[in-house]
């Protein structure tokens, strides 16, 4: 039975600063609603507790789930304490989704009910972008040594491995850190083919961190190579204006456009036209845009920065550059691979496999899994026998043993281990153990694996088989 | 009461280093090198350059054995990308931590007729191989020196690192006497004697390097101290305060267990 369906009948609360509704809503949003939505379908009451924006009823049902919202911006952490404190009896688990400031929900949740905490992105360092003393200094205490004591016996839940390295590193927590996902939302299918000449497609939203200036100033230099390169950055934002002008003042009207906001059919469009997309920014939690480009067979020239070494697989579905070293020069050897037709034929399978193997649903029970583990954990209250620590090992058997291997598996596994089957055969990613600790939780399954050896970021974020792509 | 309670016989069995399956044991070679690394990820890709590069000039075979030792900065991706025709790259996991830990897990799962260690961040150039393999020959173990005479500490170490070195040099040179450095992150060893002793040893942190000379000693082989050049390179994975602790509570039960 998968972890979803045994969600069954549980009342789950979720926590997050906003929701869909509100017109700043972004990409922690659209996850807490694509998990909801999900754990609402597999048969969970769900309930998802949020503030209020002018407009939005304090009451709402979307998507078979229940949304309340009271508090503003700030208010929403004590409404949420509030909440909990007089109706937390009513849930079986919570779901706290962190986007800088905490809910503290173990605080305030009922006795023995699980907490997982869901963190997108650290912001030790944005707390100075955008406020000033004391509440720079207190939203880093918060989020940092005042959370890492709260949350102390929550397991946490970071999007990808670059936010759990994060995690680890400016934050300090140290219990158990699982990695849950973000799935994709299909675009309508393009009715465009590639273009025969080379074309650069950006759909994002322009703030200045995501360093679209510096695409724009690699133009000129791409241009004496490829007189016919056309460059379309779309999507709106504080920083359009700044690249219009930009534009205007280098000269490169002809070739660079810039139009604003676009329909889902157009972004499918632009992005299945171009050869390539860039991210030049300085930091991602995950690089959504890179793996809406992949799903269009369309790579990626991106920075090394994390988020985007996680969803770019250097030489497989693009480039990763140092941040030091010019973005031209990679722009420029990404173009001449590409110009090859088998080579960028090659790349575009690559890039639609990989966008392939991210799923809302494989995401929705992956953190499922965590919930369920949870709350095995605290009915038999002890702690695993594995340990907290980040590496995972992949086990594998061959296609011959699968059928049987896969029936004896589960016994030995953890909820959250996750198992795939393709055809080179049988694969589970197995957290938290070396090889050796692997192979001795596997000693009661009859077959011994045929493989054993420590996951890479591409089988941690999308379970064991994805090496097998290459 | 002489019998053991429960609870002490299952810390007794948890410490054991597990039975390794034979499916984890690399292949053979003449020489294997192994570097214990943590959120290495940064100057790791050097490092694995230079030591590929020299090792395949060899004649000898061999191999470069990276042991992951819990790293959250994806290590293992960085070991998958250097490929060498010559010299493979292994990576192989060590739940446990410490680099006492990781150094034990790369022995035991070693075939190799010798095998040793080195730091992540070539704090002793990868060349010194050049003395210590001749000197394996005759010696059960080779063990590199920043304190006998002619050796070099490239660059000056902070203050207190060398005090506190000073004091855990007196207090090691108790339990193993007439050795000059003890914690040179640069050692060598007959690949049959560094798996028998393996399995000997308890100490997971910095004072390993202490107890694995003491087995070494115990066993009453030859053992050659060799001055080394070092230089003490930025962004060391040492805290002086816990780790610090944590060795010298390590080195005072090693020389009571000597006493008792």
């Amino acid at each position: 039975m998968s972890a979803l369906a045994e969600l069954a009948g549980r009342r789950i609360l979720f926590l997050n600063w906003r929701d869909l509704s509100n017109p700043a809503a972004g990409g922690a949003e659209a996850y807490a609603e694509q998990i909801g939505r999900r754990f609402a379908r597999a048969g969970a009451l769900v309930t998802l507790f949020t503030s209020k924006y002018e407009g939005t009823p304090p009451y709402d049902w979307a998507n078979g789930y229940l949304v309340v919202r009271e508090g503003g911006r700030f208010s929403v952490y004590l409404a949420a304490a509030r909440h909990l404190s007089r109706h937390g009896h009513r849930y079986d688990a919570v779901v706290d989704f962190q986007n800088g400031i905490p809910f503290f929900t173990p605080l305030w949740a009922p006795a023995g009910a699980p907490v997982v905490c869901v963190l997108h992105h650290v912001h030790q360092a944005q707390f100075d972008m955008y406020f000033r003393w004391p509440v720079n200094s207190i939203g880093r205490l918060l989020e940092g040594r005042v959370s890492r004591r709260v949350y102390r016996r929550c397991p946490l839940i970071a999007v990808s491995p670059s936010t759990r390295a994060e995690m680890r590193k400016q934050l300090g927590l140290r219990g158990p850190i699982h990695i849950v996902p973000n799935g994709i939302d299909p675009l309508p299918p393009s009715r465009a083919l590639r273009s025969p000449t080379p074309a650069i497609a950006v759909v994002t939203r322009l703030v200045p961190h995501k360093q679209l200036h510096l695409l724009v100033d690699a133009v000129p230099g791409l241009l004496s190579r490829w007189p016919d390169l056309r460059v379309d950055i779309a999507g709106t934002g504080p920083a359009r204006e700044a690249l219009l002008a930009q534009v205007r003042e280098l000269g490169l009207e002809q070739a660079v456009r810039l139009p604003g906001r676009v329909s889902d059919q157009a972004k499918s469009d632009l992005l299945s036209r171009a050869w390539l997309t860039v991210a030049p920014s300085l930091g991602e939690g995950w690089g959504l845009t890179v793996l809406e480009a992949n799903a269009m067979g369309t790579s990626t020239v991106a920075f090394d920065v994390p988020g985007l070494r996680d969803s770019v697989r250097d030489q497989v579905t693009g480039w990763l550059a140092p941040p030091a070293c010019g973005l031209a020069t990679a722009l420029m050897n990404a173009l001449d691979v590409l110009s090859h037709p088998d080579r960028q034929r090659g790349m575009a399978d690559q890039c639609r496999a990989w966008a392939g193997r991210f799923s809302w649903d494989a995401s929705a029970e992956r953190l499922a899994s965590v919930l369920l583990s949870e709350s095995a954990r605290r009915d038999r209250g002890s702690p695993s026998r594995r340990q907290d620590v980040d590496l995972a090992t992949v086990a594998s058997w061959p296609a011959g043993d699968a059928r049987e291997v896969a029936a004896l598996l589960r016994k030995a596994l953890r909820v959250t281990d996750v198992i795939t089957s393709s055809g080179e055969g049988l694969q589970v990613l197995m957290s938290g153990c070396d090889e050796v600790g692997a192979a001795t939780a596997l000693r009661r399954v009859p077959v011994p694996p045929t493989g054993l050896r420590l996951a890479t970021t591409a089988e941690l974020l999308c379970g064991a088989s994805a090496e097998g792509m290459v | 009461m002489a019998t053991t309670t429960p609870k002490a016989a299952l810390t007794n069995t948890t410490r054991r280093e597990p039975d390794i399956p034979a499916a984890l044991l690399r292949p053979a070679c003449h020489l294997e090198v192994l570097i214990p690394a943590r959120d290495e990820a940064r100057r790791l890709p050097d490092t694995l350059v230079h030591t590929v590069r020299y090792l395949e000039k060899q004649p000898y075979s061999s191999s470069v054995v990276v042991i992951d030792n819990g790293s959250v900065d994806q290590t293992s991706d960085l070991v998958a990308r250097t490929r060498s025709g010559r010299v493979p790259v292994h990576l192989t996991g060590c739940a446990r931590r410490g680099k006492g830990a990781a150094v034990r897990r790369g022995f035991l799962t070693s075939q190799a007729r010798f095998v040793g260690y080195m730091d992540a961040d070539l704090a002793t150039p990868i060349e010194t191989l050049d003395i210590v393999v001749p000197l394996l020959g005759d010696f059960w173990a080779v063990v590199g020196s920043r304190h006998t005479s002619g050796a070099t500490l490239a660059s000056r170490q902070p203050a207190h690192r060398a005090v506190s070195g000073m004091v855990f040099r007196a207090m090691a040179s108790r339990v193993v006497p007439g050795f000059a450095d003890t914690q040179c992150g640069f050692k060598f060893f007959a690949g049959d004697l560094a798996r028998t002793v393996a399995r000997q040893l308890r100490i997971d942190g910095f004072a390993f390097d202490v107890e694995l000379l003491r087995a070494i000693i115990d066993m009453g082989v030859p053992v050659k101290e060799i001055p080394v050049v070092w230089s003490d390179k930025e962004g060391s994975t040492l805290r002086a305060g816990r780790d610090g602790g944590r060795a010298v509570a390590d080195l005072l039960r090693l020389a009571y267990r000597r006493t008792a």
